[in-house]
């Protein structure tokens, strides 16, 4: 398979799995070309691997938490009231919507590698140990993203059940 | 309302992923994303400065100690003498604390001035080389400086191959008797790139600004070659083993102004790979077999972006303090803000790879700190 090719058939998949990891279209769109052209330049190693589109996914998400350590300092403190403010104060007709738009705000604002590991998680579907594995870190610190990030959740939507699928 | 989390997760996520950019659109900007591979702060696109990343080895050897052109007797120090730790041999900073500018444009839009230089390490295997970027904007603030309108000159002069570097899917156009290529999109962004030697390619770029081609044109054409070698005002004189600097970003609405970030970082083979180069489903490690596994920034300048409030400490002799966020995205980072005196603080904030508060402490001590000169903010 070309790279061209490649880019034909997993475009459309590559750039959803960045705007979900990323939780920003726009910086999806940046990072996806931006690893793009290195897999391009280097794509006659690449397209020799068992399972290259892991390997460009590992390069995105990678990519993406890279940046955001250059962007951490600048991260806006949430007050708890202000997620707090993200619950419908009683059930209504609307609560279904409001719950979905809250997990989306909520998402939005974990910290990034948290924010990944839910991606690589529940989007992706892939097990503790992939993660580490594509992270470069121990399945203990995944575990802990991922609990943390369903706890952030859970305190915002108290009624949710958390499971982890595990 | 028992609905599963995971359930709610899931849907939230595809729900974003149906927000994702049309996929054709950003097939069509990869060859000018070749031109703009390293960066950005996309990321400059997103506004935001793009520090540059890793260095596959760390490389210990002495520092040598470098003053920026800043007027004499301006340059406090955290230490508050410039002296190197005694018994201690300071990490190397993988950014050079000098660099050329390379070109600049003779002529920009009324209004606009030079007020931000980004300069970056090369990532290893990066084709393009380091970048130096430089941006003309009509105004900055004194903290993060990369929002909103400007225009940016990237300069790249270590290209192996420019004519894969740059984006030729636009518009032919002539620059100066070479040619050049101009694209324009719906968005407020436009850019055009070209070739003037046989290793350097040249892109100035409009975001968040509608620029009319003519103008850009205009500034692109007046670009000629820079011999200024400029200098970073904060100089890092130690970090923890395995270490490195990165990038660097100086910024200002005015010469009294002046900002300065330098970003470092810390690269690692990951843990748990089967073998140094390839894991166990044979996936090897990006970027040179390390991930990059800690983040500090060191920022001097008029304000903070710390939080408020903290624990009171001396640091070479000025006061500190040391923030503490309890929030969710900033309770993994490390915050050190230190007095250094003429209305100028030093904000490190750091995290990752056994990062401590003693580390920024050194750090800040043994910073040293020389205003940039005068001549370019804003001009």
């Amino acid at each position: 398979m070309t790279f061209e090719e490649f880019v034909s058939a997993r475009i459309g998949h590559l750039v959803r799995y960045a705007t979900v990891v990323t939780w920003d279209p726009h910086l999806a769109e940046d990072i996806t070309q931006n690893v793009l052209v290195r897999v391009q330049a280097r794509w006659s190693r690449i397209s020799r691997m068992d399972a290259p589109e892991l390997y460009v996914k590992r390069m995105l998400v990678n990519e993406f938490l890279s940046w955001r350590r250059r962007r951490a300092a600048r991260s806006i403190p949430v007050p708890a009231e202000t997620l707090s403010g993200f619950l419908p104060a009683t059930p209504d007709q609307s609560a279904q919507r409001d719950d979905r738009d809250a997990v989306l705000r909520v998402i939005a604002m974990l910290p990034p590698r948290q924010r990944a590991v839910i991606a690589l998680r529940f989007y992706e579907d892939l097990a503790v140990e992939q993660i580490a594995d594509m992270l470069g870190c121990r399945t203990v610190t995944v575990r802990t993203h991922l609990m943390r990030a369903l706890a952030t959740l859970q305190s915002v939507l108290p009624a949710a059940l958390v499971t982890t699928g595990e | 309302m028992t609905r599963e989390i995971e359930d709610l997760i899931r849907t939230a996520q595809e729900r974003q992923a149906d927000r994702a950019l049309p996929a054709d659109r950003i097939r069509a900007a990869l060859p000018r994303r070749a031109a703009q591979a390293r960066r950005r702060r996309r990321y400059g696109m997103a506004g935001a400065a793009v520090a540059a990343v890793s260095v596959a080895a760390a490389v210990t050897v002495p520092v040598v100690l470098l003053r920026g052109p800043g007027p004499a007797g301006t340059a406090p120090t955290a230490a508050g003498a410039a002296t190197a730790p005694s018994g201690a041999e300071p990490t190397v900073a993988a950014l050079p604390q000098t660099y050329p500018l390379g070109y600049r444009p003779a002529w920009a839009p009324p209004g606009f001035g030079e007020r931000i230089r980004f300069a970056d390490s090369s990532q290893p295997g990066d084709p393009f080389g380091p970048t130096v970027q430089r941006v003309w904007k009509k105004q900055v603030g004194p903290g993060d400086p990369w929002n909103g309108a400007g225009i940016t000159l990237y300069v790249r002069t270590e290209v192996p191959d420019p004519a894969q570097a740059m984006d030729t899917s636009g518009q032919r156009v002539d620059i100066n008797g070479v040619r050049g290529y101009y694209s324009a999109g719906g968005d407020a962004k436009s850019y055009v790139d070209w070739s003037p030697n046989g290793h350097t390619v040249l892109m100035l770029a409009a975001g968040h600004f509608d620029i009319s081609k003519a103008d850009l044109l205009r500034m692109a054409r007046s670009v000629r070659p820079d011999p200024t070698v400029a200098t970073i005002p904060v100089n890092l004189r130690w970090l923890p083993e395995g270490w490195t600097t990165t990038a660097a970003t100086i910024s200002g609405q005015g010469p009294t102004t002046w900002r300065a970030e330098v970003s470092a970082v810390r690269r690692e083979v990951p843990t748990g790979a089967a073998t140094p180069g390839k894991d166990k489903r044979g996936v090897p490690p990006v970027e040179g077999g390390t991930v990059e596994t800690g983040s500090l920034s060191v920022v001097v300048g008029a304000v903070t972006d710390a939080p408020a409030g903290g624990k009171q400490l001396t640091v070479g002799g000025h006061p500190a303090r040391q923030p503490v966020r309890t929030d969710a995205p900033g309770r993994d980072l490390i915050y050190l803000v230190v007095d250094l005196g003429q209305g100028r603080l030093m904000t490190l904030v750091g995290e990752g790879a056994g990062l401590t508060v003693d580390d920024l402490v050194k750090v800040a001590e043994q910073a040293e700190v020389n205003p940039p000169g005068k001549g370019w903010i804003g001009n």
